[in-house]
Order: structure tokens, then sequence, then C-alpha cells
């Protein structure tokens, strides 16, 4: 018996392509190969991400791009609140057209990727209209928790940030009253209320939820399912192994600037004078580290990390190479040319994609010590970690990574199989017959 | 044509002795008050050979005290009758104006002929009446006011006699060197006959006799023995007051006061001071603002002029303004408009009722709370809306939330922002269930089923007053334990204190349950029947406090206990639901007011040791 099963999610990945979206539509496109199951993947799209917003007259959702099972779903004219996660005052959107598009295409499961810009009443509307549906919910980031873009980072200083407290939010944004925060709390948690299942690609997000109080019998760990590289494993390559590769947005969050510092301090080490010291005798060192920079909108960041950068790229001389953004399908290539990658992230991470591309490809990753990266890189197994925002730190481990004969072949060796999605797609689908089965129960009772 | 066929008392029963008055001037003084300007007395009645016999009309009259000899053409006397604008129609009629001791017979066309505009006839006639005969006209008019009734059109034409015909003193200078000064700073009228001054006065030349109000009506009215007198020391440093005599400073001023006149025009009041010299000087003023809300806020800040005195002012001045201005804004409250989603239950247990005062949006938050909540569905929920200008935005929101929640509610807008209190009076009347459960908009439950032991404790103990929950802060502070009602030494007023607020929710003492004298109306559950068989003075209090345990006096006095109830708990984000920046200047107010009311009853308590946390 078929199957329906509707993905929401903030963005769509052909609109722009962050890492939960186009984790999201690679599920969709795996669901469809499903013998059971009928995805259609519904994506918010217009402003803020897309120029492009409702085109015709009377409807909010329209196919993407002429495709049969994805849709975008038109906000525009409503005004999305980003501190409680909803829409303000007018709740058409919900009451309205997501309900008119859920009463037509009748899912049997509803799984929200992300809420974000579209609000959590989504999930309200949902069970009002579908009460025998179940409601999954894929947590990608701290959103519900932390009104600073989800990442659990001081604004004050840039400091991890482990608990949140309606005072402590408040010392965040002092416009904000400390009951606000609270508010803010009860009403996500209200409406979170209403999904059966939490699925938590990270054990850290999972412990930092149930810490924030949603029920641990309702979340299940779950690693992002991938999809094997379409050419194989990228090539085992000969040492020196000093390529090293980072792969995301050129913003504080993703540490670039940590890195390029690093990498600075490296371009130091390599100087006539540097190996002098060192004692090398006349012989420069062969071994040079370089960094392969692929990310882009280093354009949408504060002026002053864009100085910043711009300083630390000249510091760091042709020991650094920025290539741009690139696409999904030039990740494969791309891999095959680096030894390392690099994830320098100074905010905790939940289970970064990079993570798993890397290892898809037998890339040791050398990450920051905390959250979703430490508990995905096992230090001195698969890769090696440096302390978090710590430059020296990072350039004394790419020394390290660089300089040791063998320790790149000993990490390669133990990186672990990579999540599949046939897998993952597996255990979602396992999960979505439970959950109906439990609903029914419910209802009857 | 309305005439009064009786014949006056005191009259000649044989009618026609008295002379009739010469006919000077005429006037309407107001749309159906007629003023005649008369001279001497001369021709009797039965002299003049008339078309047609005269009908009498009743009128009073005022006859010049003594008249100067180079007086000339002026009046002798002024006589004023009730008269219907198309009396002097018909030409050959003839009126006989009958005060008594004064006549006046004249045809219609004499009357016609006579007649000019009221301003020509009060300065041609009676300007040059003496002072105290101008005075004594000005209260002759008056008095037809209190006969007659005081229409808009009569006191309009008194204030224009009061312009013409008011003796005008030198005008006050505020200056170091003037001999005498009266300054007034505000002027607020409370209703049609009560109004609030506040200013100051200063003497050198000899003490102070008299302050008179005179009103744009031409009413005088006497403050000097009324009003509450205190120091300025701005006043003081002015005039340079030594030092030594500065406690005894009492040049400031603030009085409340009636008028027998409804004074619904604009215009100046005037306000004169007069020393043992026999000297005075006055200044005029227009009303500061007619708004009863601003003057409720002034007046309500003059608490603080008293400092060892507070009852003297607070009972003779600010008691009587704020209380007729509280008692109108009661009667002017009421819903306007009721808009009902989705289908309450047909009988509900309960009640709730929630001010909503500017936060609309917590009308969001608290839905989402309540939705999820099994219990809610047997209780009726009703929201006042007290900013009647968010209407629109608060109905739309309504309209929006009842459909995504599909939890049924009512939404009554008040005709004016009318105070927590009267709204949660408006909610109230509307009510339907046996219990009522006042929660106020920055209040959220905890967590499901808070309800159902509030009602359950409610019926399970006998002679039950209010009965409120713990209310926590978001930091797990308690806001809420109930209230107890202390005095400091020495002083005179009660005032109301937390119990363990601050303290975390988990502290056992505050997590007793236990009769308390009073308790937040933020969550207070209480018998419908018996709160409406209330009293209820709560209007009295100005905006913020006191009022939550006015109501737990008055039940107390009634026999019943009011109960806190720690097991069921909920968020209170105090202060989010209605901020009212004058709170502390109202708490001044209010907070006299309770203890005046309430004052003995808390002693009794207090001696009864039930005041104090058990």
């Amino acid at each position: 018996m078929a199957r329906k099963v509707l993905y929401v999610c903030h963005n769509h990945p052909r609109v722009r392509a962050g890492g939960a979206e186009t984790y999201a539509h690679e599920l969709h496109l795996a669901m469809r190969s499903q013998p059971v199951w009928e995805p259609t993947f519904l994506a918010k799209s217009g402003p803020p991400l897309s120029r492009s917003g409702r085109t015709h007259e009377g409807a909010y959702v329209s196919p993407v791009d002429g495709a049969d099972a994805e849709y975008f779903l038109y906000a525009d004219g409503y005004d999305f609140d980003w501190l409680y996660g909803t829409m303000r005052h007018s709740k058409e959107l919900y009451t309205r057209h997501l309900r008119e598009f859920l009463l037509a295409l009748e899912p049997d499961v509803v799984h929200f990727q992300h809420t974000l810009f579209i609000g959590y009443d989504a999930i309200r509307e949902t069970r009002r209209t579908l009460p025998g549906v179940p409601i999954v919910y894929t947590l990608h980031e701290f959103l519900p928790i932390c009104h600073n873009k989800g990442q659990m980072v001081r604004t004050m200083d840039g400091e991890l940030c482990a608990e949140e407290s309606p005072r402590r939010c408040s010392e965040c944004f002092p416009e904000l009253s400390p009951p606000t925060f609270l508010l803010r709390k009860r009403f996500i948690q209200a409406q979170l209320g209403l999904v059966d299942l939490f699925v938590a690609p990270s054990a850290m997000l999972l412990e930092r939820f149930v810490e924030w109080g949603l029920p641990r019998e309702r979340i299940l760990l779950e690693e992002y399912g991938r999809r094997a590289p379409v050419g194989g494993p990228a090539p085992e390559r000969s040492p020196p192994h000093d390529r090293l590769g980072f792969f995301g947005q050129l913003n504080p969050y993703k540490g670039i600037d940590v890195l390029l510092a690093a990498m600075a301090e490296l371009a130091g080490d390599a100087s006539p004078a540097a190996a002098r010291d060192r004692g090398d005798g006349a012989e420069a060192r062969l071994t040079r580290p370089q960094l392969r920079v692929h990310g882009a909108n280093l354009d949408l960041q504060e002026h002053g990390f864009r100085d910043r950068v711009g300083q630390l790229l000249a510091q760091a001389g042709d020991h650094v190479s920025s290539l741009g953004a690139y696409g999904p399908k030039q990740l494969d290539e791309l891999m095959a040319a680096v030894d390392w990658v690099v994830v320098p992230s100074t905010w905790w991470e939940n289970s970064p994609l990079v993570i798993q591309e890397a290892f898809a490809h037998g890339r040791p990753v050398i990450c920051s010590d905390i959250g979703g990266m430490a508990e995905k890189v096992a230090h001195e197994r698969n890769g090696l970690h440096f302390r978090c925002g710590d430059a020296r730190s990072l350039a004394a481990t790419i020394r390290r990574a660089v300089e040791t004969p063998g320790l790149w072949e000993h990490l390669r060796a133990g990186i672990p199989p990579v999540h599949s999605l046939d897998e993952h797609v597996t255990v979602l689908a396992n999960a979505y017959e439970r959950l109906i089965e439990q609903r029914r129960a419910e209802l009857a009772a | 044509m309305r005439m009064s066929l009786e014949r006056p008392t005191g009259a000649d029963a044989a009618g026609d002795e008295l002379g009739s008055r010469s006919l000077l001037r005429a006037a309407w003084l107001a749309d159906d008050v007629l003023l005649l300007a008369c001279g001497s007395r001369g021709r009797s009645a039965g002299d003049m050979s008339r078309a047609s016999a005269p009908s009498r009309v009743a009128a009073r009259a005022l006859a010049r005290p003594s008249k100067p000899a180079a007086a000339g053409r002026s009046a002798d006397c002024v006589l004023a009758a009730r008269l219907a604008a198309d009396a002097l129609d018909d030409a050959g009629a003839v009126l006989e104006f009958d005060a008594g001791d004064e006549r006046l017979v004249a045809a219609a066309s004499e009357l016609d002929e006579a007649l000019t505009d009221l301003r020509t006839l009060l300065r041609e006639q009676l300007a040059s009446w003496n002072p105290t005969a101008r005075s004594a006209l000005l209260a002759f008019g008056a008095s037809l006011a209190a006969e007659h009734g005081w229409s808009r059109s009569l006191v309009d034409g008194l204030h224009r006699m009061s312009e013409a015909l008011r003796e005008r003193l030198p005008l006050a200078v505020v200056d170091e060197r003037a001999e005498r000064v009266v300054a007034v700073e505000r002027l607020h009228r409370v209703d049609d006959h009560a109004f609030y001054v506040k200013g100051w006065l200063w003497d050198s030349a000899a003490a102070v006799e008299r302050l008179t109000a005179v009103s744009p009506a031409g009413e005088r009215v006497e403050l000097l023995e009324r009003a509450f007198r205190h120091a300025r020391s701005d006043v003081a440093e002015r005039f340079d007051i030594p030092d030594g005599e500065r406690p005894s400073d009492r040049s400031g001023f603030v009085c409340h006061y009636e008028t027998a006149a409804p004074i619904r025009i604009g215009g100046d009041w005037v306000f004169e001071l007069f020393d043992g010299t026999g000297r005075g000087v006055e200044t005029a003023v227009e009303l500061t603002t007619t708004d009863p809300q601003t003057a409720t806020r002034a007046i309500v800040a003059d608490m603080t002029l008293a400092t060892h005195d507070v009852d003297a002012l607070a009972e003779t001045q600010l008691r009587p303004a704020l209380s007729r201005l509280q008692a109108a804004r009661r009667d002017r409250a009421e819903a306007v408009a009721s808009e009902s989603h989705g289908d309450p239950p047909r009988d509900p247990e309960l009640s709730i009722i929630v001010p909503l005062y500017r936060r609309v949006d917590l009308l969001e938050h608290q839905l989402v709370q309540f939705a999820d909540d099994p219990t809610l569905r047997r209780c009726e929920l009703i929201y006042v809306l007290d900013s009647p200008d968010q209407h629109e935005l608060a109905s739309d929101l309504a309209r929006e939330l009842a459909r995504l929640y599909e939890l049924p509610f009512r939404l009554l807008t008040l005709s004016e922002n009318a105070g927590c209190e009267l709204a949660r009076a408006a909610g109230a009347a509307a009510a339907r269930a046996p219990l009522l459960l006042f929660v106020d908009s920055d209040v959220l439950p905890l967590r499901r089923g808070w309800i159902e032991p509030l009602i359950r404790f409610q019926a399970a103990t006998p002679r039950i007053g209010a009965l409120a929950p713990k209310l926590v802060y978001e930091d797990d502070a308690i806001q809420h334990a109930g209230l107890c009602l202390e005095r400091a030494e020495g002083a005179t007023e009660w005032t109301q204190r937390h119990v363990f607020k601050g303290l975390h929710r988990t502290l056992p003492a505050a997590n007793v349950a236990r009769p308390v004298p009073a308790v937040s109306g933020a969550c207070m559950l209480v018998d419908a029947q018996l709160y409406r068989s209330t009293e209820n003075r709560r209007w009295l209090y100005v905006q913020g406090g006191y009022e939550d345990s006015d109501l737990c006096l008055e039940l107390a006095a009634a026999g019943r206990e009011s109960w806190y109830l720690p097991q069921v708990e909920l968020h209170h984000l105090e202060g989010l639901s209605y901020p009212v920046p004058e709170r502390e200047a109202n708490d001044r107010y209010n907070r006299w007011l309770h203890s005046r009311l309430h004052g003995a009853a808390i002693e009794a308590l207090t001696e009864r040791g039930a005041s104090r946390p058990a």
C-alpha cells in the first residue's frame, strides 16, 4: 500500500544550497526510489532567500521548476517573527494555504525538516487539519533553544553557550527582557509538544534538547544518511600530505578566520629565516601546507570580519588559494585535490555534512574539539582535534599532521563507513510505520 | 407663548397699586429668559389704556440699592422672566411682568422696540452700578439658573454678564517686588460641578482673607477655608522667606471645590486674592485639561505634597476629586463590542476572565498554553480589551487564532480604557459560569490540568472567599504566595506585601496551603454569586493596586476566608500586562485609601494573628 510522506523545509537547494536543505532534498529523492513511500517536498520560497516571489494569483504553492512532487510555499505578504518563530498577526498562511495543501495531498506522515521562515504554527495546523497523521521533526541546529541564529554562541564575545536561561538570553539580547525569552520558550515548546518524533543527527544535539525540555523518549538519534560518491571515493594520495581543504561558508561561525590565521602563522614557518632558526640548515622546508578554500558569501558578512579575512589572506600569501563557491557535483573532484579537510567551526555544529563527505572520500578531518565535530571525528583515530577558536593550536595541529610520516595513512585507515542514504531511508521508513500505528492507537483511546 | 397666570405672593391682591416700572431696555439673557432693564416707577397699571388685557408673566427682580445723582439713564431695576422666544411676535399683546414688589407692564411692540443685544444692555444700563451692586447682579443671575435650570444658553448669557459686570482687580504679577500674588498652575475639570486647582499665593502686606474662584458663568466659590495649604520651597526662595519662617510656610494650595452651576462652557476662571488691607489681585486661567485621565494622573501625583498631614490632604481634596473621576470612569465603561469564536460549553463550570491592555500579542501566548489542556473545554474564556483603539487589531488576531487553536473564546471591547479592575468587572458581568477565575494576560499555566485542583479545593473548603495559586517569575522565583498586610512602627497606613517574593518556588514554607488575608488578582478564583454580592468599591482605587486586597477584606468582613494553594503553579511575567508608569504615585494614594476604608478591619485581623503568613 502506497504511503505518502510530506517533507517541509525552509528552503530548496535549487534556490540556495545550504546544508540542511541539501540533505533534506537528497532524502526526498531517496524516498522516491523506495517502493512504498511517495514523498512530496515542500520548500518555503520567496524572500528572504529568493528574490522571486509568488507569481500565480491566489496560489500560495507552485511546483518547483515543473517537478511533480516538489513545491514552493510562498509567504509573500506575511511577516515572519524571528523571535518566536511564527507569522505575526495573520495566520492564514497556516489556516488557509497550508491547510488547503495538506487536505489536497493527504499525506500519511508529515516530516518537518525546518520551520524557519514558515513558523512553528505549521506543526499546529498540521495536527489540526490531519489529526491522525504523525508529525516528525528533524533538529538541525539549536534554533528552538537559541535566538542567536540557533548557534548557542554568545553575542557579546563569541563565547560558546552550553545552557540557556531567560536571564542569559536577555544578556545576549539586552533589548529583549528575560520574561520575553520565557514567552518564546513556552510558545515554541507548546508547538513542538505536538511532534511525535524528533530526529537528532548527533548525540550532542540530542542531549542539549533533552536538557532544554524535550522528552528523551521522543527523540531518535539518527545520523544523516549520505549517498556514496558517484565515482567512488577519491583516490589515495601519496605523500607529502600537505594539502588542506576548507569547504563551507566564509562566515565567523565556520571559523575561516581561525584557519587563515593558522595559515598565516604557518606561512611564517616556511621562510628561509625560520628554517634557519629551526636548524634545518640551508634547506628550506619542502613541505609547505597549502590551503584550498572552497566557499562563498564573504560579501554577506560584516565589514569588520571581511577586513580581517582580507588581511589574513594577504599574510598567508600563496599558501592559500580561494577557489570560490562550489556545487555538489564538483565536490568529488575537489575532495580529490586535498589530503585533509579542515572544519574549524567556532560554534558547536551538529553533524557537519562536510565531515561525512570528507570521510566518504577517505579524507581525515582536522576539526575543533567541541560539539558535533568532536563527536563525529575521533581524535587520533580518523582525524585530529584542535582547541576551538585557537589559531596557534590549529597551526600546531596542521604542522603535526603534515610533518608526521604515516599519520595521514593511519587516520585514513580509521575512517568509519559513512551512514548510507539507503540505510537512513530504511530507518526513517520503519519509524514512519511505527508512528502511524502509534497515532492510530492514541486516537482510538 | 408660555405665561404664568398665578398671582405672585406678597403682591397687593387688589392688584394695581404698585406702579409699573418704565422699560428702558430688553435683551435675551438666554433662549428663553428675557432680561429687562427698568427705570423709575411711574404710572400704575390702571393708568394705561391698552388694547388687550395684560397677560401675567412671573418674574424675578433686583432693584438697584442706591443710585448716584449722576448715574444718568442707567437702570434702577432689573427684571428677569422665563418667556418663549416668540412671545413678542404678537404686537398687540400686553405683558405684565410680576415679581412681587416689582412690576413692569409693557406691550409686546414696546418690548420689541426696546430689544437690543445683551452686551449693549449690560454696558449701557448696568455697567455703571457700583461693585457691590454689580456683585448682587451676578448673584441674581446665578439665582435665575437655580430656578430655571442650567440651559447652555443661560450659562452662556451669565458668562457674558459676568464678563461685562465683574469688578476687576489688578492682575497678579509674579514678581518678587509685588505686594501680593496669586498664581494658578493647574486647573482640572473633575466633572460638570467639580474642579481641582493647584497654585500658590503670597502676601507681604497683610494676612490673606479671601481666595475666591469665579467661574466663567460668574459663580463665586470661596476657597480659603477649604483649600489644603502646603510649603512651597520655590516660592519661599523667590520671595526670600527667612529660613526660620520656612517650616510654617503655606504658600502652596490645592483645592477641590464644587459649583452650583454646571460648567460646560469654556472660558477663563478667575481667582481672586484679598488680604486684610482690603486690596486684592486676580489671575485668569483656562482649564489645564478636560481629559479625565490627565486630571486623574495629576491629582494623584499631588499625594506627595503632604508630609505629615496626609489625611487632611487626601480626605478633603484628593479623595472627593478622584472618587468623582473614578465614578465617572466606572459609569462610562461598558463593553461596546462582543465577538464570540467557536462554540463555548453550554454549561461552563468556570468563566476565565482576562483583561487585555496594549499587549494584545499575549492573547496568542495564552491560547497556545490553553489549547492543549482538555479542562479548558469545560470553561468559558472571556477576553476583555481595555485598549479599544486596538479593537481592529485584536479582533483580527482573535479570529485568526480561533481558527488555528480551535478553542472557543469571547472578546469584549470596552468603550474606553477603564483600568484592570473595571475590565474584570465587565468580564464578570458577561460571565455565565458559577465560578469566576480572573487571570492577568501575562500569566501562563506551567502545566496542564491546573484548573481542576483549584475547582476541587474551592468546592471542598467551607466559607472560602478568594482562592489563588502560586505564581512564579521566569527564573523560578516566587512572584506570589499570598499577601500579607503590615504596618510599620508608628505608621498609620497598612501596606500589602507579597510574602516570599523572590525566593525559590520550592521553598517549603511557600508550599503549604493556608488561609491568607488577601491574594493577588493576577490569578484569582471566586464564586460568581459571592463576587456579585460584594458592595464593590474597588473602582475607587486608581489603577494599579489594592483592589485585590479590598475584595478579600470585603469578603472577610462577610465571614469568608481567602486561601493560597501552592499545588497549582503558573508563570506570572509581572508587569507585562498593565505597564503603568504612574504606578508609584497611584500606589501612594491607593494605599492611603485602602487603609482608610479597611484600617479598622485589618487591625482586628492582625490581632487574631490572621494577617501574618502562617
